[in-house]
């Protein structure tokens, strides 16, 4: 039943298993989607990041979809999750108020500080009149996704979702999975988010999704490494990812290694105890990707 | 059908529902005026809980040190209502969910100290009271806005009727701080004076402190006086994000779908948002209307306790189910003289009613409406 999927990161934008080019990364790479997709939107320029995203990510969907659009419409409900809220426009306002000598609440700041504006800004460019929610989750979870948007289509109008995963930390740091899916038409055994993502992973090659989504941290990792451990003269590029870390390779020491155990903690949520353990995670950036694809906890 | 087992509400005029209806029911408010606090340039009125009272009450819990404000009010309500609704938190078969607007945010202020930054994240903040119980199951934290508490309700129903859990803990609380009062007040949303909803002199909304839970089963034998669950409904404007609809498209049509082809004489009253600004209450006046429901009484509780955002659908839905047991129309403090272009019955004393249902609506920021009609007994669902 599961219709469209759309990924998005900082640095790549897939649409039904076809990576869409662009120059830009973060919320610079949002703008260039826009301009190249959309183009007639003034309202996107007002948005913050995590609008900007959602928006991108339903627009790229309705325009693969190929749905008549603009038509009001009360039987499709978006439905959105994520992890960090309406964090990055909280922060934005926060600095707005913090200094009582500067003290200059901005509304046009604060009417983001809501996770839902996302559901609304689409609900207003697409005029659906149907149901739009905002769950916050601990996690990406794919089980609690699934299980409510099944639980979505219990509205006696609601025939289709757009819906998925929206999470913004700030402009460098996004990501979006999101889908359009229809009624499936037995309840409650029917098809859920993750059987669906399952689905459409195998039919357009989840092989590519994933080595692009791994690639996507080894890169963000290199980002995290450099700026970790002040090696400002490099760039991510010039990093070979199966290059050795200490030693020969980038010639790190021990007090560098200390640093990536931080990097891993704050980053990842992984807390290596064991410095031995170290030794084998830091070996190179791609044995450090791949063991926090495993162990990461954020 | 889904029916509630048990409730609390933890408020400036209570720390039990039963607490706060006798108050609301003898016409006290909570709203008071407060010059410089939290170092805001602006005076504000709004309805605030007594932090040390809460730590006090709190004490005999959990060690205060270890939460924060907003998540103490989220323990102390849900710990009472699952002591009165006699069930095993500790089970997977029983569901959290919080419905909340800004959780922790005050974290964010550079001044405050002595928590871990992520606990600014909802579902951390959440995950402080599921691990409290000690239940298994990760917590979800519905977050649209003013109608989150109506919208967790509904998910509350949802997740009953599809069987996974057995019982679902529905808490609903927002904490005020300089953060939100500065917000609402750059937006020019806050009355400097107690609000007075759907009046002709209405200026603006107040804010408010407060925790409310329901605990919600599923269950075949519905008896005469079980609250049933019947029917809740959330709908978009699609027209505006911070402004809602001046034909109030979104609540007419969760209003209709809530309604279903129960006959609007047998609902006792209509317990609107009626935050007292302007376009709000114009706004549902008219929604009533186009809904065919402009004979049913209406009412609005913001006049005693502010708006308190979270906390506020699952509040007033408690306080409209106590004053329905009580064969009461609670009045709507503020008001005087009708001042919304669409008729609505409305009154500031308490009127009688021997009807047995009623509907909860609110609207939000975003474009979202939600409502949620409730039937003592069920029978009409």
């Amino acid at each position: 039943m599961l219709k469209q999927l759309v990924h998005i990161t900082p640095n790549l934008v897939v649409v039904n298993g076809k990576e869409l080019v662009h120059q830009e990364t973060g919320a610079a790479m949002l703008t260039e989607l826009y301009r190249a997709y959309v183009g007639d939107y003034p309202k996107f320029f007002k948005m913050d990041t995590l609008s900007k995203l959602g928006f991108m990510a339903s627009e790229l969907l309705l325009q693969v979809e190929g749905a008549e659009r603009f038509i009001p419409r009360e039987d499709r409900a978006v439905v959105f999750f994520n992890r960090s809220a309406s964090l990055e426009a909280d922060t934005a306002y926060q600095v707005t108020i913090q200094d009582p000598a500067n003290f200059f609440p901005s509304p046009a700041a604060f009417v983001y500080t809501l996770p839902n504006i996302v559901t609304g800004e689409i609900a207003i460019r697409n005029k659906y009149f149907g149901e739009t929610s905002f769950i916050v989750l601990e996690k990406y979870d794919e089980p609690i996704m699934a299980r409510q948007l099944q639980n979505a289509f219990l509205d006696p109008m609601t025939k289709s979702i757009l819906g998925g995963w929206v999470d913004c930390i700030d402009e460098e740091h996004f990501e979006a999975k999101v889908i359009i899916m229809e009624k499936p038409s037995e309840l409650p055994h029917a098809i859920l988010f993750q059987e669906t993502i399952q689905r459409f992973n195998n039919k357009f090659n989840i092989q590519q999704l994933n080595n692009n989504t791994m690639d996507e941290l080894i890169y963000t990792l290199k980002q995290q490494i450099i700026e970790a451990l002040n090696l400002e003269d490099m760039k991510p590029e010039d990093i070979d990812e199966n290059a050795t870390l200490f030693g020969e390779g980038l010639g790190l020491d021990s007090i560098d290694a200390l640093e990536l155990i931080v990097l891993m903690e704050k980053n990842y949520g992984i807390k290596l105890q064991d410095p031995n353990q170290g030794k084998e995670i830091f070996k190179s950036v791609a044995v450090m990707a791949d063991y926090i694809a495993k162990n990461r906890t954020k | 059908m889904i029916v509630r087992i048990a409730d609390n509400i933890v408020s400036p005029l209570g720390l039990t529902s039963s607490e706060n209806y006798a108050a609301v029911k003898a016409g006290r408010s909570a709203l008071k005026r407060y010059d410089g606090l939290w170092h805001l340039p602006e005076p504000f009125t709004a309805s605030l809980m007594d932090r040390e009272k809460v730590e006090n009450v709190f004490a005999e819990l959990a060690d205060n040190e270890k939460y924060t404000f907003f998540e103490k009010m989220i323990i102390l309500s849900t710990s009472r209502a699952i002591a009165e609704a006699k069930i095993d938190p500790t089970s997977d078969k029983v569901l959290f969910i919080l419905s909340t607007t800004k959780g922790n945010v005050f974290l964010l202020d550079k001044r405050e100290t002595g928590f871990p930054q992520d606990r600014v994240l909802l579902g951390v903040a959440a995950r402080q009271m599921t691990e409290f119980f000690h239940n298994p199951n990760a917590p979800i934290v519905v977050s649209n806005a003013c109608i989150s508490g109506v919208c967790a309700q509904i998910e509350a129903m949802r997740n009953l009727e599809n069987g996974l859990f057995d019982h679902v803990v529905v808490v609903g609380c927002d904490v005020q701080s300089a953060f939100i009062v500065s917000g609402f007040q750059s937006f020019k949303a806050l009355s400097v004076e107690p609000c007075m909803p759907f009046d002709a002199n209405r200026c603006g909304l107040n804010l408010g402190d407060a925790a409310a839970t329901i605990v919600y089963t599923r269950k075949d034998n519905i008896s005469e006086n079980d609250w049933v669950a019947c029917r809740g409904a959330i709908r978009n404007d699609a027209n505006h994000i911070s402004g809602p609809s001046r034909t109030g498209e979104g609540s007419y049509r969760a209003l209709k779908v809530a309604l279903g082809d129960v006959n609007p004489d047998q609902i006792a009253f209509i317990n609107t948002h009626g935050t007292a600004t302007l376009y709000n209450d114009e706004m549902e006046s008219f929604a009533i209307e186009r809904a065919g429901l402009s004979q049913v009484p209406v009412n609005g509780l913001k006049g005693y306790y502010g708006h308190t955002m979270g906390a506020a659908g699952i509040m007033e839905t408690i306080l409209s189910m106590k004053a329905i047991d009580d064969h009461n129309i609670l009045a709507t403090r503020g008001f005087e003289t009708l001042g919304v272009t669409h008729p609505l019955v409305l009154s500031n004393q308490n009127q009688p009613t021997d009807k047995r249902m009623f509907i909860k609506l609110l609207s939000g920021f975003g474009g979202c409406n939600a409502a949620l009609l409730m039937a003592k007994g069920g029978a009409s669902c």
